[in-house]
């Protein structure tokens, strides 16, 4: 047990009999009464999304998560597969447990996969991802000079990015792996 | 341009913009101390207490205030109906994420003699001035009151006659939780929070929230109605102000202050003396008051389009600790 106000991203509770992802949470203050916390929790089992309101002061039932650094390898139609990078044991994951972030999936890509007794919980990207731009639309002349136009490009992995004017095909960038925008270029 | 050097513009350009039109409106602007004998005793606001040592080995206990309300509401009269003041503030016990921090700017402004529909009035045009001034492209204003959103939201079907059974059982028809213990005002933000505040985020327009019931005056005025004179406004889902048609009756607003301190004993928090020379204020305005206290760091949040309070806040207390 532990108090609401000490939950941080990634955290799993035991709430109502299932097993739920902390995947986001605000605190509010109103003006009378007590200190709330609102929180997004997702379903480990069925990935659907649910948003309740706590009391700060409540407790909740926190769950044991070990955490383990993964490759990402590949995705069928169930699941998405990734590696251990310590047993080398080829760990599926359902695929609703990833849900939309599944786009910023590429071969080898470094994650951190939460597991509570051998069952992945949660998927945790780095929060910038590099890729090599599979196709940027070409400069307009003229835009260059503002340094604020940006146009339409596509990842190596299909992923969609809106990039500055001065990016090319074939240039490596990093992506906001929250937002899905661009970050800068590596060279 | 870096973003520091973006955000160091932006923030000196809001004070530029703050003072052109409040100054243009014919406001004056006012210091008044951080440090308090009597800070506001809202039960749920925990201080920054502190004491000042003199050399004659006097000891001054006391409090950064949470607010300036106090002493903006003393030097509203008739001779300077109205007062603005970009205030520093500090709150204490409440957490540091990307909408707090433990010291933070509010611009409270307070006009005699303006009424709550005034007040709401003046407000929009200082948003539209602000938004003007920053090329911000703001969505048409939307006015809602507390009661049609509980109707519409929470089955609710009148806020008139507010009461803990009332709350219970529309908390029960959504099948969400409630301690035995909570107070009506805890009852009502759980009923706001889970089911209200959800619809208030997904609209892209800047809406204003008005009229609450009863038990959420806090120092507002009740209307004829029964409602509290209180509005907040709220854009992208980000609350920015709490306002009023403030409480001018002194009477009842040493009544409020007294239970105010009665429900701080009951939580533990410190029972700060309360401010004598507000109530006699009070006692001298005959007219009605309007008041207001804007987050402007969150303004400047919405405005530029920032993520956090610490991409806005020049040395924001999570970057500093």
């Amino acid at each position: 047990m532990a108090n609401v106000s000490e939950i941080k991203k990634g955290m799993v509770v035991d709430w109502k009999s299932h097993l739920w992802l902390i995947s986001e949470f605000q605190h509010v203050s109103p003006g009378k009464g007590s200190a709330f916390t609102r929180i997004k929790l997702k379903n480990i089992n069925t990935g659907k999304v649910v948003e309740n309101t706590f009391k700060s002061s409540e407790t909740l039932v926190f769950v044991d998560v070990s955490k383990k650094n993964m490759t990402y390898l590949f995705s069928d139609d169930l699941s998405h597969t990734f590696m251990d990078m310590v047993s080398y044991d080829q760990v599926p994951v359902d695929k609703a447990l990833v849900g939309d972030d599944a786009k910023y999936l590429k071969e080898g890509l470094q994650v951190i996969v939460s597991q509570n007794e051998d069952k992945a919980v949660a998927v945790e990207l780095p929060k910038k991802i590099e890729f090599v731009v599979g196709y940027a639309e070409p400069a307009v002349k003229g835009d260059t000079a503002s340094g604020n136009v940006m146009k339409n490009s596509t990842m190596e992995n299909g992923l969609e990015v809106r990039v500055p004017s001065f990016i090319k095909t074939g240039d490596k960038i990093l992506v906001n792996s929250d937002t899905c925008e661009y970050s800068e270029r590596v060279n | 341009m870096s973003d520091r050097k973006l955000n160091i513009e932006n923030r000196s350009k809001m004070n530029t913009t703050v003072r052109r039109f409040f100054g243009d409106q014919e406001y004056l602007e006012v210091e008044t101390p951080r440090f308090v004998r009597s800070p506001d005793i809202e039960p749920t606001l925990s201080h920054l207490e502190t004491s000042v040592a003199t050399l004659e080995g006097r000891k001054l206990d006391g409090a950064m205030i949470t607010s300036p309300e106090y002493a903006l509401k003393k030097l509203v009269s008739s001779e300077i109906p109205k007062v603005f003041e970009l205030a520093r503030v500090f709150r204490n016990g409440e957490p540091l994420d990307n909408l707090h921090s433990a010291e933070f700017t509010m611009l409270e402004w307070y006009r005699l003699g303006a009424s709550f529909q005034d007040g709401i009035a003046e407000t929009k045009e200082f948003i539209e001035y602000v938004a003007n001034s920053f090329e911000y492209e703001l969505k048409p204003w939307q006015i809602v009151t507390v009661e049609e959103l509980f109707k519409e939201h929470c089955g609710i079907e009148s806020l008139r006659e507010p009461s803990v059974e009332l709350y219970r059982s529309a908390l029960q028809a959504h099948d969400l939780d409630f301690d035995p213990g909570d107070t009506i005002s805890d009852l009502f933000q759980r009923l706001f929070l889970n089911l209200v505040q959800k619809h208030i985020d997904s609209l892209p327009n800047p809406v204003i929230v008005a009229y609450y019931p009863r038990h959420e005056a806090t120092l507002a005025k009740i209307n004829h109605d029964g409602f509290a004179e209180r509005f907040e406004i709220y854009i992208n889902g980000i609350e920015l102000c709490n306002a009023y048609g403030e409480l001018t009756d002194a009477a009842e607003q040493r009544s409020r202050f007294e239970s105010e301190l009665k429900e701080r004993r009951k939580l533990g928090k410190r029972e700060f003396p309360i401010d004598d020379e507000l109530i006699s204020a009070l006692e001298k305005i005959d007219q009605p008051m309007f008041g207001i206290a804007l987050g402007l760091d969150r303004l400047i949040m919405v405005i530029t389009g920032a993520k956090s309070l610490d991409d806005v806040i020049l040395f924001s207390t999570n970057n500093l600790f």
